[in-house]
């Protein structure tokens, strides 16, 4: 059998070559890949003309599922920047950023690097230094211009932020279930507090015992609203809403826009704007 | 060093990809084989969902999942091959309680370790495309075990997997062999399944054999025949998967299923069958 050993020798053999390429642009274009939107987002906002971006996860798809095909794996490899979420919130495009894209981002902010919940970007403040992040790693690729788009697009993330605390400090309620865990830096950031019905992964199912303690929470706390979001089955929500005899809502975690809301024009800010409107009408705050 | 492939294999990624393809695709079907033989065809698939609540388990702990997975495949491999060789069971409901057990496990586990659900995708559905330079030694060195076991119980295990009792009356340790099997067909699917996935390994192993019983005159040159086969639907469906954007665990068993109906189509056509009368097919008689 010596075809056998001319498979391990050649397989041997190709273990540990081969070439390392760079790009280039001729036109002087800078190509950025972001990972998922709000990534993508900030991009678009901080890099202006000369930057072309491209979302890595499709319109309409959780970008936990995201599945990496050759394309995308060339898509980042081509690129001259791949931006991304660290900490295992797409272990497979992060497997690839740090395999074969030389200097990929971890756009995640030193503050919440330590934490279990990678859903920074719902926080404002995290998102703005997220921003940060970006704008240094494009100038860095000699793209002009950066730092004037930035401090516009802080400006107005420092505006929601602003009217994010002035509404959520004044609630009647400061509980907020949710559909899976994505809204804790959010929650933290206003003084609210998060029951997620499932863990930090959409898809994984509650547990009974979760489905009891969340419909007791429910009645104590008196909340109105579970929230759900548009990317995720809202099958276990709504059933807990009819067992606790209350309503549903979304909550838009921005981790894509659907292809409605694209249409609409929608883009982080208009969305945060709407997700602050539904707390606000959840949690019976005062609004002036 | 450098190496220069043509496309679509010019990228470093798909090199790896192909060094890991190539060597599962190789060695599954020399498991198949013996499994197909005795006529447990879907063991591989009992011992893949075993392997996945290794996964999970390993994901919980912090360790490497390849370990845990490796630790859990045999241990399951071996208490199938325990309940059915004494009798406990038959074949079928032996493997009915592994996958059951096996996926249940997963399941429960992956619950535990929650926020790392999202890795386990990787292991069900394989990611060749993230294999990395120390992964690739890992499935290069687990094809060395399998390969070299192989050729070392090459003759003992032929004559198991011919006929059980003569093998027994002849002499031959059965029990002992019966387990390097199980262990064999175990390491097997750890090694799959960063290729195409614990999911879909157990294809692998079958489909490339169950094409080749139909060119093979002999089990030796059938096990060539299927370690070949195995081999080039790893290249053909990495090939298709740079193509097409396609997810190519799944295209490289499509490849597998497309060359076991090319190779039973070939082998009813009109044209060949007076010379199969003609030929001996002893594979086929075997069964």
């Amino acid at each position: 059998m010596r075809w056998a050993a001319a498979v391990v020798a050649s397989a041997i053999v190709l273990v540990g070559c081969g070439g390392s390429s760079s790009s280039s642009h001729a036109d002087g274009s800078v190509e950025v890949v972001a990972s998922f939107y709000p990534v993508a987002y900030a991009a678009r906002r901080v890099g202006g003309p000369s930057v072309r971006v491209r979302d890595l996860t499709p319109s309409g798809v959780e970008p936990h599922d995201l599945e990496i095909t050759t394309r995308e794996v060339d898509r980042m490899e081509d690129a001259d920047l791949v931006l991304y979420v660290g900490g295992g919130f797409q272990p497979a495009v992060e497997d690839v950023a740090k395999r074969w894209v030389d200097d990929p981002v971890d756009v995640r902010p030193a503050s919440v690097r330590t934490s279990d919940d990678p859903h920074f970007w719902l926080d404002p403040i995290a998102y703005r230094q997220s921003v940060d992040l970006v704008a240094t790693a494009l100038t860095a690729r000699g793209v002009d211009g950066v730092a004037a788009r930035r401090d516009a697009f802080d400006a107005q993330l420092t505006a929601l932020d602003r009217d994010l605390r002035t509404t959520l400090s004044g609630c009647d309620r400061t509980t907020i279930v949710t559909s899976h865990a994505a809204f804790d830096h959010l929650a933290r950031r206003y003084g609210l507090r998060e029951e997620p019905i499932t863990g930090l992964s959409p898809e994984s199912e509650p547990d009974a015992g979760r489905m009891a303690s969340i419909a007791d929470l429910v009645t104590r706390t008196g909340t109105t609203t579970i929230f759900t979001e548009e990317l995720v089955s809202p099958r276990v929500a709504d059933a807990l809403a009819r067992e606790a005899g209350v309503t549903t809502a979304v909550l838009n975690p921005l981790e894509g826009l659907s292809a409605s809301e694209r249409r609409a024009g929608d883009d982080y800010v208009s969305v945060m704007r709407r997700n602050l409107a539904t707390l606000a009408s959840a949690l019976g705050c005062q609004q002036s | 060093m450098s190496l220069t492939l043509p496309w679509p294999f010019d990228r470093d990624y798909m090199q790896l990809a192909l060094v890991a393809g190539v060597v599962v695709g190789a060695c599954a079907p020399l498991i198949g084989m013996f499994l197909v033989q005795k006529r447990l065809s879907l063991m591989g698939d009992g011992i893949g969902h075993v392997a996945f609540a290794g996964v999970a388990a390993g994901l919980l702990a912090g360790v490497a999942p390849v370990w845990t997975a490796l630790a859990f495949a045999v241990v399951g491999a071996v208490a199938i091959e325990w309940l059915r060789s004494r009798g406990r069971a038959t074949g079928d409901l032996a493997l009915a309680l592994l996958f059951y057990t096996g996926i249940a496990g997963g399941v429960v586990l992956t619950g535990l370790a929650g926020s790392l659900n999202a890795s386990t995708l990787q292991y069900l559905f394989g990611s060749i495309l993230t294999v990395s330079p120390s992964d690739a030694w890992t499935i290069v060195g687990l094809g060395v075990v399998i390969v070299a076991t192989t050729l070392v119980c090459w003759r003992a295990l032929l004559a198991l997997i011919l006929d059980e009792e003569s093998a027994r009356v002849g002499g031959l340790p059965v029990e002992p062999l019966n387990l390097v099997i199980a262990a064999l067909a175990a390491t097997t699917v750890v090694a799959g399944m960063r290729v195409v996935g614990v999911l879909l390994v157990a294809a692998l192993m079958v489909l490339p054999v169950g094409a080749a019983q139909r060119l093979g005159r002999s089990f030796r040159s059938t096990t060539l025949i299927a370690s070949a086969l195995g081999a080039v639907s790893a290249v053909v469906g990495l090939a298709f998967a740079r193509a097409w954007g396609l997810a190519p665990g799944g295209t490289i068993v499509l490849v597998a299923a497309a060359l076991f109906v090319v190779c039973s189509v070939w082998d009813v056509w009109p044209g060949r069958a007076g010379q199969r009368q003609a030929g001996q097919r002893p594979t086929r008689s075997m069964r």
